[in-house]
């Protein structure tokens, strides 16, 4: 840690010492004082979420907040038991009481349930300053609190962050239970806390590889009903499906353009697994590899058109990126024998992946722009990552004793969390966009 | 002469002897005479001049006094040779006396006048001497016309014996006046010596006197000479000392005003330098008081400033911020911020939870406005 302090040079100090008997004054720099502060103390930033003033059956909506906030990575929720007060509006707020604390925000509220309507009011107060930085009244069935809690952390993030916060959207993934004899498969959705899990689609057939329609009303997945693989595309609220290639051989790893107007699949049709690109108003499909070697894992840039992909030609997996069927591929990932399960950010500028190193396979994040790379998972078992739709979080499965589970991980870098989940094997997890 | 006698005494008595004896013999002579020939009453006393009487005198008589004559003659002759003898003798003891006699006169000269009166009592001496050989020489006149008026004239006998008792009268007369006169020669001689060996000790006195009074001379000249270059040397020295003195005086009149002048510079100087000093010094304490507040500030902004995860090394935020006296901030400023809007936020909840901000150990330092520049590296 560095501490430079400048005293810059341009500062004149007008002593006058022809005033003899009289304190020599000092007359300060035109030019302010000049410090530097670097380093600091990297953290989440501490913040108060104190408990809503609310009653009955609602969930608390506090801790869904500070969970979601803690998730991202970006914030340290103060233990309850630290606060020095439980206000819940402005008019109880004693800021005073809280300067001395940790907190450098607080958030409050109250919930007043309305028949069936909860009437939720919170605040966002910047300590230091005591300056209100957010409050809103949000109304909303009464079943829906927990969305209440993920719209407020969302409202909270984009306040403090100045970016959208995910945490109203939600995840898809494929649980496996049973016995070998007796095994069912599941397509599940959930909140981006995992809470709220309810079942798309189950089947006594091993389902993958599940990838959302930009508008987050579709999900395209492959499904081995018939022994064979397909892919699937299942319309959420309907519930409608229908299969969308039927090809010999591999049928895998659907991925939904960002327009939505494509889907680029896996198919080993041509005998070797390539990479294919599905126009899903003409059904016309092009194939983009032809290398003779595996290529899969495909996943859109932000641009539409250009492709990132898992593949051995070299003889080991390694993500390349290719901008059109007959483009050249660019390998992307270097200095590592294993790199698979691409998943290109939001922004386009970062490339979540699965590297192997001698302790197992983790969960990365290499930017474009420089190539950097640094581990985001801490397991070693982990599997392909799906960024949020804000890229703050990616969402992984991991390995946890005999079964795994879903981990979510600051894309900065961070503690994972684990989301509460019950037993059994899940994976495939691929978050779906914005809820708008 | 009296020298002479002096130098040959027994010369001289040799020939007073003579005399003596050849007076006798003529006094005896006469003696032997017959009375009768002695006038009667005639007296000696009465003549110088002889009467010469006829008178009858024999033959053999004449043989006798003739005889005698002739032997007075020798004798007189050889006295006379020996006083010639005696006198060139003299002479010449003379002249190497007078030769030497030469050699002291330088001393003579200074004794002069004594000199002159023992050269008169010589004269004096000479003349009786002259007078006494005039004497002799008369008497000698006298005895040969004695001779001759006996050879010529018997009748004279008694005038003769007259004039030869005078003679003998004269000749005892004489040697009483020469032994007189020799113990005048010898009291003269003796007061010559006592005078020449008083005129040589006054001589060799007044020698030793001029000799001593040259010396005193010499050594008062000497003395005078050196009293002399002795004060000319002191007042050389003195005039030398002087205009040192005064040398030294001005040389340390104006190295005290040098000094005078270099002090005063000198003190100006170390004035000056000592305004300058604490000139410097309060700039210095004051540099070393803002250094030290500034990084009091920074420690407690730093130690206040929880930054966010994610902050990309090239982020920087640089606000500005505003302070009361008592270090309360009043107002932050956002100048510029590459970060994110937590970073930002972070930045300036670091500088309110700061608030309020230490204050500078000197209040003349302290700046209401101060300016921060944050870097998550």
């Amino acid at each position: 840690m560095t501490v430079l302090a400048f005293l810059h040079r341009s500062h004149r100090w007008l002593v006058s010492t022809a005033l003899a008997g009289m304190l020599a004054f000092v007359t300060p720099a035109q030019a302010a004082l000049e410090i530097d502060i670097s380093g600091g103390t990297e953290t989440g930033v501490p913040i108060a979420v104190v408990p809503f003033d609310q009653s009955g059956e609602v969930a608390d909506l506090a801790r869904i907040i500070g969970d979601d906030l803690a998730r991202s990575g970006l914030f340290a929720p103060v233990a309850r038991d630290v606060m020095p007060a439980r206000p819940a509006s402005p008019q109880q707020l004693r800021i005073g009481d809280w300067r001395a604390g940790k907190a450098r925000y607080l958030v409050m509220g109250q919930v007043e349930a309305d028949g069936d309507q909860l009437r939720t009011r919170f605040y966002l107060i910047d300590v230091s300053s005591g300056e209100r930085l957010a409050g809103s009244q949000i109304t909303a069935n009464a079943s829906a609190d927990r969305s209440v809690a993920h719209r407020i952390s969302d409202i909270i993030y984009e306040e403090l962050t100045g970016e959208r916060g995910a945490f109203s959207t939600r995840i898809a993934y494929v649980t496996e239970r049973g016995s070998v004899d007796n095994r069912t498969y599941t397509l599940q959705i959930a909140d981006s806390d995992g809470a709220n899990p309810r079942t798309v689609l189950e089947s006594p057939y091993p389902l993958m590889s599940p990838s959302w329609s930009p508008d987050g009303g579709q999900l395209a997945y492959v499904s081995f009903e018939g022994n064979r693989s397909a892919i699937w595309v299942q319309d959420l609220s309907t519930g409608e499906r229908y299969q969308l290639t039927d090809y010999r051989g591999i049928n895998g790893a659907p991925a939904w353009s960002p327009r939505g107007d494509k889907i680029a699949v896996t198919l080993s049709k041509g005998g070797n697994p390539d990479i294919y690109v599905i126009d899903l108003d003409t059904r016309r499909t092009v194939q983009w590899t032809r290398s003779g070697s595996i290529e899969t894992e495909p996943t859109w840039f932000p641009d539409n058109r250009s492709l990132a992909f898992t593949s051995d030609r070299f003889g080991q997996p390694q993500v390349f990126r290719k901008a059109g069927p007959d483009e050249r591929a660019r390998r992307l990932t270097f200095d590592t024998s294993y790199a698979a399960g691409p998943r290109i950010s939001p922004d386009g500028d970062r490339l979540a992946l699965v590297v192997r190193d001698d302790r197992g396979f983790f969960v990365a994040e290499q930017s474009l722009d420089d190539g950097k790379r640094q581990l985001l998972s801490r397991g070693g078992g982990e599997e392909r990552p799906s960024y949020a739709p804000n890229g703050a979080m990616v969402v992984y499965a991991a390995q946890s004793g005999s079964g795994s589970v879903l981990k979510i991980s600051p894309a900065i870098g961070g503690e994972p969390q684990t989301l509460s989940y019950d037993r059994g094997k899940v994976r495939d997890p691929v978050w779906g966009p914005f809820n708008d | 002469m009296w020298r002479m006698l002096t130098r040959m005494p027994g010369a001289m008595i040799l020939a007073v002897l003579l005399h003596v004896v050849l007076v006798l013999a003529i006094v005896f002579s006469e003696l032997w005479q017959p009375e009768s020939v002695k006038p009667s009453g005639g007296e000696a006393a009465q003549l110088p001049t002889p009467n010469i009487e006829a008178e009858s005198v024999s033959s053999e008589a004449i043989e006798r006094q003739a005889e005698r004559m002739r032997e007075q003659r020798e004798n007189r002759e050889r006295e006379r040779t020996e006083a010639e003898r005696a006198a060139e003798q003299a002479a010449a003891t003379r002249r190497a006396e007078e030769a030497r006699a030469q050699q002291l006169a330088e001393v003579r000269k200074e004794r002069e006048r004594e000199a002159a009166e023992q050269a008169e009592r010589l004269e004096q001496l000479r003349k009786e001497q002259q007078e006494v050989e005039a004497e002799r020489e008369q008497a000698q006149k006298e005895a040969e016309q004695a001779r001759k008026e006996a050879a010529e004239a018997a009748q004279q006998r008694e005038a003769e014996e007259k004039a030869r008792q005078e003679a003998a009268e004269k000749a005892r007369q004489a040697a009483e006046e020469k032994a007189r006169k020799e113990a005048e020669e010898k009291a003269r001689r003796e007061a010559e010596e006592k005078a020449r060996q008083e005129a040589e000790e006054q001589a060799r006195q007044e020698a030793a006197e001029k000799a001593r009074r040259e010396a005193e001379e010499k050594a008062r000249q000497e003395a005078e000479e050196k009293a002399r270059q002795a004060a000319e040397e002191e007042a050389r020295k003195e005039a030398e000392e002087k205009a040192r003195r005064e040398a030294e005086e001005k040389a340390r009149q104006e190295a005290e005003e040098k000094a005078a002048r270099e002090q005063a510079a000198r003190e100006a100087r170390e004035q000056a330098l000592r305004d300058q000093m604490a000139a410097e010094q309060q700039a210095r304490a004051e540099s070393d008081a803002l250094s030290k507040w500034a990084a009091a500030i920074q420690s407690k902004v730093r130690d206040n400033w929880q930054r966010p995860r994610g902050a990309r090394p090239g982020w920087t935020c640089t606000v500005t911020v505003k302070q009361d006296a008592d270090g309360r901030v009043r107002n932050v400023t956002v100048v510029g911020c590459d970060g994110d809007r937590l970073f930002e936020r972070s930045v300036v909840q670091a500088i309110e939870a700061a608030s309020p901000l230490p204050k500078p150990e000197i209040d003349s330092i302290f700046q209401e406005e101060l300016r921060f520049n944050f870097k998550p590296e």
